[in-house]
């Protein structure tokens, strides 16, 4: 109904349908519109200072739309867990026989080492009586008196074994 | 800003450099519903009104430096809004390449596309019978009828004498109130 008497009665003068309407508008307004209503004017006004601010400078680049020509990346899948798993198992399966074949190595090196050092044909080629000359009188019959008990003689006289050396020489 | 401040204060406010932006916005809090209803019941989509009310307001903080107490703010507002209005009707009549009658035709099509449009309730079939009317009448009448603005400051506004105003007004009321009894 309108406030204001004079045009209510001015229609009313006019035809007593008008009693039967209200002014009362159908339309519906946005949410919270009126309230944000002067930050989007404020807005407007700042692109178009801009915008002509540059029509003065460099009319041209208001033709060319403001956009980049750059792209970021699509952000790359994520592993599935399972993978992980695997792929550390993977990881360590590799370490672990990396470590086998590292000791393998090494063990291999000092065996081999050890008997390179030991020289088999110098031993064998070595003149005896030359060493046993270096050892005194005296070391070798304390050897003797030490040792002879250990010897074990098979039972067999003095006699048959002067026979014996005499027939092998 | 206070919303109750009177236009003086408001404009004296905005031509102050340092309260500037604090002078707009008073003067577009205290105008914006009214100038948002002038507008949208010539266009009835709120997308068109809302692109149109901006263009307004824009116009009006390039306009204000220079505007002059001789008019009122309110009627000055009022003049800038209907005449983007009637330029944007005139844009989509150029665009849609139709008769007067055709375009009625357009703007009557979108009350109802309205998503809240009944055609059983009286309020819906008024606006229907608003849209019939031509441009200057319709303005005529929603100033009159809604914004209930006194002859004399619609004369300043549309450049009209009030006779003519008046005439146009009644002549609208009538061409409604058949719209209405025959629909």
């Amino acid at each position: 109904m309108h406030q204001n008497k004079t045009i209510h009665e001015e229609l009313e003068t006019l035809s007593p349908f008008w009693t039967t309407i209200q002014s009362q508008m159908p339309y519906v307004v946005p949410a919270h519109y009126f309230e944000t209503l002067p930050s989007m004017v404020r807005a407007k006004i700042e692109t178009e200072a801009v915008y002509d601010e540059l029509e003065l400078i460099a009319p041209l680049l208001n033709t060319i739309p403001k956009q980049t020509g750059y792209q970021i990346p699509v952000a790359q899948e994520k592993v599935p867990p399972v993978t992980t798993t695997v792929k550390m198992f993977t990881w360590s399966k590799i370490a672990v026989a990396a470590a086998l074949i590292g000791i393998m190595v090494l063990g291999n090196y000092f065996y081999t080492s050890e008997k390179q050092t030991f020289d088999y044909s110098a031993y064998i080629g070595a003149d005896h009586t030359q060493i046993i000359e270096t050892i005194s009188d005296s070391t070798l019959t304390a050897y003797l008196d030490v040792h002879e008990k250990l010897i074990v003689t098979p039972d067999v006289s003095d006699q048959e074994l002067l026979e014996y050396i005499q027939s092998s020489n | 800003m206070d919303l109750h401040l009177d236009d003086t204060s408001l404009l004296a406010a905005f031509h102050n450099h340092t309260t500037k932006e604090k002078g707009f916005n008073g003067i577009v809090k205290k105008y914006q519903e009214k100038l948002y209803w002038h507008i949208r019941r010539m266009l009835v989509s709120h997308e068109d009104t809302n692109d149109v009310l901006q263009m307004v307001l824009v116009k009006v903080w390039n306009g204000l430096e220079n505007f002059r107490a001789d008019s009122k703010l309110y009627t000055w507002l009022y003049r800038i809004a209907t005449n983007e209005t009637l330029t944007f009707i005139e844009k989509e009549k150029k665009r849609a390449i139709v008769s007067l009658d055709q375009d009625s035709e357009i703007f009557g099509d979108k009350v109802k596309a309205d998503t809240h449009f009944d055609e059983n309730q009286l309020i819906w079939r008024l606006q229907l019978a608003i849209k019939s009317l031509p441009e200057k009448q319709q303005l005529v009448f929603n100033l009159r009828y809604y914004d209930e603005m006194p002859y004399q400051q619609m004369s300043e506004l549309l450049d009209t004498s009030e006779g003519a105003l008046k005439a146009s007004y009644h002549h609208a009321a009538k061409k409604i109130e058949e719209f209405i009894k025959s629909y």
